[in-house]
């Protein structure tokens, strides 16, 4: 038992050896705290690394997140009665009109995997969702996708129901899919643009001003 | 030079008299039903539109339309009433899978959103009922159909089936839970691979069996790749997707020598040796914007062994640019991929519901204006 085989463990995708070396380290006295964040968020924070230089692909993404899910399901329960808190809260959703999730979820996964707290509304989701779900939550930021050109539009309308709701200045904006550009969240006002899913928490953090 | 001369002299890296010319001769050059109402008021013509691909809602352009436009391929996609998608409401459909497609409320087109076998056991796949590839409904009136148009018609013919078994595999699977299966559980994914791999070749056999004779070109898809690169490792395509794409491909060899034509959307330049290796002689539809895929290395890297299908982009031009910036996408990638042969235009997959009719006249007219040989220099 070491923190290091949970690091590996979760690296490699391996659930099993994440799920029974987490229980051996909190049996051993080892703070839920200090799992998570010297062991599971390096881990996924390698991984992320590993996928934006191509040393990694998304089955390997998918089975290292499973194994960080696993063990954040064991600690879970231990850091909320430590109280130890998220980086931050992201709600995160596919617009409206666009039924395409893969890239949204992958970008939850590495988010989590990062240590935010993430609350995803699916796909399809109208604009005033977002702004119920801001309004209803502490969120600090929304991350919207779009895989079609001819939803990107739901992206700029999202925007503006934030703003019509008067709730834009509370939240960081970020967005991504297949069609979006730097050029274009500049346009539209969006706080940031992620064009992975190994980069998402890098732009996350730097845009909230986390670590 | 007639059309199917003109294609096929480009397939053959010889320069004919222009670059050819596709719309909708195969499901990813195809046309959105509004995207189509705006090209027939910019043309002046009034028509009954029919949609030929329920779940894309895309149009079937008119022969009047396809003149208009110089197109110089016409297509023939196995399927027939076997492979009709279900209806079942307004906003549902099932495919011949067993997946689910919605369409949300004003969306313009279907989308996954269930799949059968997201749960599935490998026992479950023993007894899961497969489409029949063998079902005579498939390939009915299609013999007729590729005689006429090869022996009453100037046009190249492109035989289509889908062939695309690691997509299908996500899609009957679902995308996430498919991709985790090709690193968890190895067996399973080659399984399912391998089960809907046989069903694509009984398809293509039958498909053959009945075309061979009058097609030019034979086309089929599998997604394997992404806007930012490969989906998979280089080596996982090698070792799980690629000798089974050999098989696909002895297959159809066994029946035709027709042009091999292939499309997969995404960021594809790390699989094109591979691609060759296996016979492809033409890529589609070359997704200019995504990581990788410059049209001049292309040309440079692959252009003696490979021609290009497609190229003009639909993710910023098309839908967000003015007819003059389409006229200069239109020449870029002419200038790029034209010289020698070895291009045919098309739009990067289909046009979509939001480009306005002046720019899809403007990239025709373009096509003819710059893609006339010799080409001009730029």
């Amino acid at each position: 038992m070491s923190l290091e085989t949970i690091y590996d463990a979760v690296l490699r995708g391996d659930a099993n050896v994440a799920e029974s070396e987490v229980k051996a380290a909190i049996d051993n006295g080892t703070a839920a705290e200090e799992i998570l964040h010297q062991a599971c968020i390096p881990a996924m924070t390698e991984v992320g690394r590993q996928f934006e230089i191509g040393e990694k692909f998304v089955p390997e993404m998918l089975i290292a997140a499973r194994a960080m899910q696993v063990a954040v399901n064991i600690l879970k329960p231990l850091l909320v009665e430590a109280d130890i808190k998220a980086l931050g809260k992201v709600v995160i959703g596919t617009v409206a009109g666009d039924l395409h999730d893969i890239g949204k979820n992958l970008v939850g996964m590495m988010l989590e995997g990062a240590g935010f707290e993430i609350i995803d509304l699916g796909t399809n989701v109208a604009p005033e969702k977002f702004v119920a779900a801001v309004q209803e939550n502490e969120i600090d930021m929304v991350g919207m996708s779009a895989l079609l050109t001819t939803t990107m539009p739901s992206i700029t309308a999202t925007i503006e129901a934030l703003t019509e709701a008067g709730v834009r200045n509370q939240v960081k904006v970020i967005i991504g899919g297949a069609p979006i550009t730097q050029d274009f969240a500049d346009k539209i006002g969006a706080d940031g643009f992620a064009a992975d899913a190994g980069s998402a928490p890098r732009v996350a953090k730097a845009l909230l001003g986390v670590e | 030079m007639n059309a199917r001369e003109r294609v096929l002299a480009a397939i053959n890296h010889e320069e004919p008299d222009r670059v050819p010319i596709d719309l909708g001769s195969v499901g990813p050059t195809g046309i959105h039903v509004l995207a189509y109402e705006r090209l027939l008021k910019v043309l002046g013509i009034e028509e009954e539109i029919e949609i030929w691909d329920v779940v894309g809602q895309l149009a079937k352009p008119s022969e009047t339309v396809l003149e208009l436009v110089g197109a110089d391929v016409r297509g023939i996609r196995v399927g027939g009433s076997a492979y009709k998608p279900v209806l079942l409401s307004a906003t549902e459909l099932v495919d011949h899978w067993g997946t689910v497609w919605r369409r949300p409320e004003g969306g313009l087109c279907f989308h996954l959103a269930e799949y059968p076998l997201r749960n599935a056991t490998q026992r479950d796949l023993e007894s899961y009922p497969w489409p029949d590839g063998k079902n005579p409904d498939l390939v009915t009136g299609l013999a007729e159909r590729a005689r006429y148009l090869r022996e009453n018609t100037p046009y190249a013919v492109l035989g289509e089936f889908a062939g695309h078994f690691f997509e299908r595999a996500q899609m009957v699977r679902g995308f996430d839970t498919f991709l985790l299966d090709l690193a968890a559980d190895r067996d399973f994914a080659e399984e399912l691979m391998d089960r809907i791999l046989a069903v694509e070749i009984d398809i293509v056999s039958a498909f053959l069996d009945a075309v061979n004779p009058y097609i030019d070109i034979i086309a089929f898809k599998d997604d394997i790749a992404m806007q930012s690169g490969p989906v998979i490792s280089p080596q996982m395509f090698r070792e799980m997707i690629k000798p089974r794409m050999k098989k696909l491909i002895e297959a159809i060899r066994r029946k035709t020598q027709a042009k091999l034509w292939f499309h997969s959307c995404g960021s594809v330049y790390y699989a094109i040796p591979d691609l060759i290796e296996l016979g492809v002689e033409i890529l589609n539809p070359v997704q200019v914007r995504a990581a990788g895929m410059d049209t001049a290395r292309l040309k440079r890297s692959f252009g003696k062994n490979l021609a290009f299908w497609g190229g003009i982009d639909t993710q910023h031009v098309l839908p967000f640019g003015t007819p003059e910036d389409v006229k200069a996408e239109v020449r870029q990638r002419i200038s790029d991929l034209a010289p020698g042969g070895g291009y045919i235009l098309a739009s990067v997959h289909n046009i979509e519901a939001d480009v306005s009719g002046e720019n899809v006249w403007a990239m025709y007219q373009a096509a003819h204006h710059y893609g006339r040989y010799p080409l001009r220099q730029s």
